[in-house]
């Protein structure tokens, strides 16, 4: 299998197999232990030593469903310390149906020029003068690739926020109609991706030279077994199909836990209007679609397309993180700015989490009032047009809080929190603080085993049991995002028997013994070599705390703080 | 005593003639909990995720006045 190393300095690509010590490995796994093991932990992450590796999961291109996540990673900008941020649409599987298992950029050009990587149907991967494509927007970038390459390319790349190199940039990527809606959000990726004057990775679809399958037949019935899994549940068969995973707006609302107006309170009075429910009725009757294959392989189908009253599209995949992000956290009720602001969140490369909560921290800081829309799409505007103000909200909540001097900024280690408040479920705490990501929410998503009622057995505002939830959910994630399933088709893992079925597959696939011991030991590897690098970058177990506000704000409704104390965070990763 | 009922996700589909917009008004025996009000609703035990009373979440042995508004949830999954 493949590995392309692209030399931004020299202008070269040098395409290899896999070492030995890195075969076997995908996603996730790949991209921190190579980042661990090659990039300087001390680096400039905006400068030549940092590396920008792209690898698509371990099962993309196999005949498992909902597995085309592409994970990308490097030092981070926001965080200063190592980053995994993975993505859907089409390029993992794009990438894997050629053979090839990572591309690891490098280096750096002097003179400032800029770059396209296009991996053609052979694998043969060639690096052109981006020429005027640098500079676009991410729906006009496509479009100028697609009228150079025609249609059979998946194009990831930046907007003008990544080339601008800001902390919140996004790497955006084509979904399965080709659209840039899909992206690597956190961290700030879409800067490293600048700084190393790459505008997109351009990938040839229809490549027919996948890893081999060691046991093909063993490998199928697994598959097959895992699909049947995520089709009879009702959250992956039912409820997302209908209502996206905006459908989490009204329950984490009920719960106290959708953090209102940069986290000043947990519920939103504005909800209804914003719920996936409100959100798929206004889709139904404008004539745009509530169920969508945003990516390659997806039996799913959680992805959206918005549309204006005249039925004309404004974004897809209007999702829960950005509802509440460019919602209740700045105290917006209206679908249709949500709409507009994810989009262009998407056409400059802005992560709309980080970009939501900078708009947010610079409201509370009295900049313009909570609610008012218009502010804010002009506040994405001015990052897109490079003015000073808008460099600030591009490079998240952290500048915007010292740009203002205002000290309520909801991060962990210079990431915002996602939609879910640590201080009303307890666990989501742990993850925020101890993830080696900064505040992230995919890395150990504990929130169902901490609402009682939906089967969990947490108190979600006691201390007990939250640390042991949170590592051995972020073991199991770390493992997850290695061999690339798609976090909403995690209900084939959570079947009975869907575990054992996951290491048939991996065994299927390598042709060796792989047990459930061996994916804890995965997700822990990967842990461990991510903490190697934030300690080695000058992270302490001080960096794996809370903003202040979190312990000492109380949250409406329950008025609860974290409560979790420092030496129970530092038990939560004993290796 | 009558209490109102809005369902969420596609907990619709489970109760016929339900109406998104308006929700629903549900006559229950005085002194039902809300066990006994999703029983009556026809909403098997394995879709329910959680409830809420004007507001707040409440298990299923929670004793209703009357005139409560009530929010019934699915079980979800996220990341
Ligand atoms: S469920 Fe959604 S995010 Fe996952 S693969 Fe399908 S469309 Fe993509």
């Amino acid at each position: 299998m493949k590995l392309i190393r692209v030399d931004m300095t020299n202008a070269t690509v040098t395409t290899r197999d896999v070492p030995e010590e890195f075969t076997n490995l995908g996603g996730r796994a790949l991209t921190s232990l190579l980042i661990n093991a090659e990039v300087p932990a001390d680096c400039d992450p905006l400068g030549p030593d940092n590396k920008l590796i792209f690898a698509p999961g371990y099962f993309s291109a196999t005949p498992l469903v909902n597995t085309s996540r592409l994970s990308v990673g490097a030092k981070s900008p926001l965080t200063g310390g190592i980053k995994e941020s993975n993505v859907g649409g089409t390029v993992a599987r794009d990438l894997a149906r050629l053979g090839i298992t990572a591309v690891v950029v490098e280096g750096r050009p002097e003179d400032g020029k800029t770059f396209v990587l296009k991996i053609d149907e052979n694998g043969e991967a060639s690096l052109a003068d981006a020429g005027r494509i640098w500079g676009s927007r991410t729906y006009e970038m496509v479009e100028q690739i697609r009228d150079q390459l025609g249609p059979d390319y998946s194009v990831t790349g930046i907007g003008p926020a990544g080339e601008m190199q800001l902390s919140a940039a996004s790497i955006q990527t084509t979904d399965f109609d080709g659209r840039p809606c899909r992206a690597a959000g956190r961290g700030g990726l879409g800067a490293v991706m600048g700084s190393k004057g790459l505008k997109a990775l351009v990938v040839h679809k229809k490549g027919n030279a996948p890893a081999p399958l060691a046991d093909p037949e063993a490998f199928k019935t697994a598959a097959r077994e895992y699909a049947r899994a995520v089709r009879a549940d009702e959250f992956s068969g039912e409820v997302l199909p209908e209502l996206g995973s905006a459908v989490l707006v009204a329950p984490i609302n009920a719960a106290g836990a959708l953090p209102t107006r940069n986290a000043r309170e947990g519920q939103f009075e504005g909800a209804d209007h914003i719920s996936g429910e409100t959100m798929a009725q206004i889709i139904r009757e404008r004539g745009g679609k509530t169920t969508h294959k945003g990516c390659a392989q997806c039996i799913i189908n959680c992805s959206n397309e918005y549309v204006d009253r005249e039925g004309k599209y404004v974004t897809s995949s209007l999702e829960y993180e950005t509802i509440w992000s460019m919602g209740a956290m700045i105290g917006n009720d209206d679908l249709d700015t949500i709409a507009r602001l994810d989009f262009l969140c998407d056409d400059i490369g802005l992560d709309t989490i980080s970009t939501g909560v900078a708009v947010a921290v610079a409201m509370d800081a009295g900049y313009k009032p909570f609610g008012d829309g218009r502010a804010a799409i002009e506040m994405l505007e001015e990052v897109a047009g490079g003015t000073d103000f808008g460099k600030v909200i591009g490079n998240g909540p952290v500048a915007v809080g010292k740009h203002f001097g205002h000290p309520r900024v909801p991060v962990v280690k210079g990431q915002s929190m996602a939609a879910y408040d640590p201080r009303a479920i307890q666990g989501m705490a742990v993850t925020y603080a101890t993830s080696p990501m900064g505040a992230d929410h995919t890395a150990g998503w504990v929130v169902d085993q901490s609402l009682e009622d939906f089967g969990g057995t947490l108190d979600r505002f006691s201390a007990e049991g939250q640390v042991e939830a949170s590592r051995n959910t972020q073991i199991h994630m770390a493992a997850v995002d290695s061999v690339g399933i798609c976090d909403f088709a995690q209900s084939g893992l959570a079947a009975p028997g869907g575990l054992e079925n996951v290491c048939k597959m991996i065994a299927a696939k390598s042709g060796k013994a792989f047990t459930e011991a061996d994916w804890t030991d995965l997700g822990t590897r990967v842990l461990k070599a991510e903490r190697d690098f934030n300690r080695r970058a000058g992270f302490t177990s001080q960096d794996d705390r809370l903003a202040p506000m979190f312990y000492e704000e109380p949250l409406p409704p329950h008025n609860k703080v974290v409560i979790i104390s420092d030496e129970e965070m530092d038990k939560t990763f004993d290796f | 005593m009558n209490v109102s009922v809005k369902l969420f996700g596609t907990l619709p589909r489970h109760v016929p003639g339900y109406d998104a917009r308006s929700g629903l008004v549900v006559a229950l025996p005085e002194g039902a909990d809300v066990g006994r009000l999703i029983e009556q609703l026809g909403i098997p035990a394995s879709r329910l995720g959680m409830v809420s009373v004007d507001g707040k979440l409440v298990k299923s042995s929670h004793r209703l006045q009357g005139g409560e508004r009530v929010h019934v949830f699915q079980r979800i999954f996220g990341g």
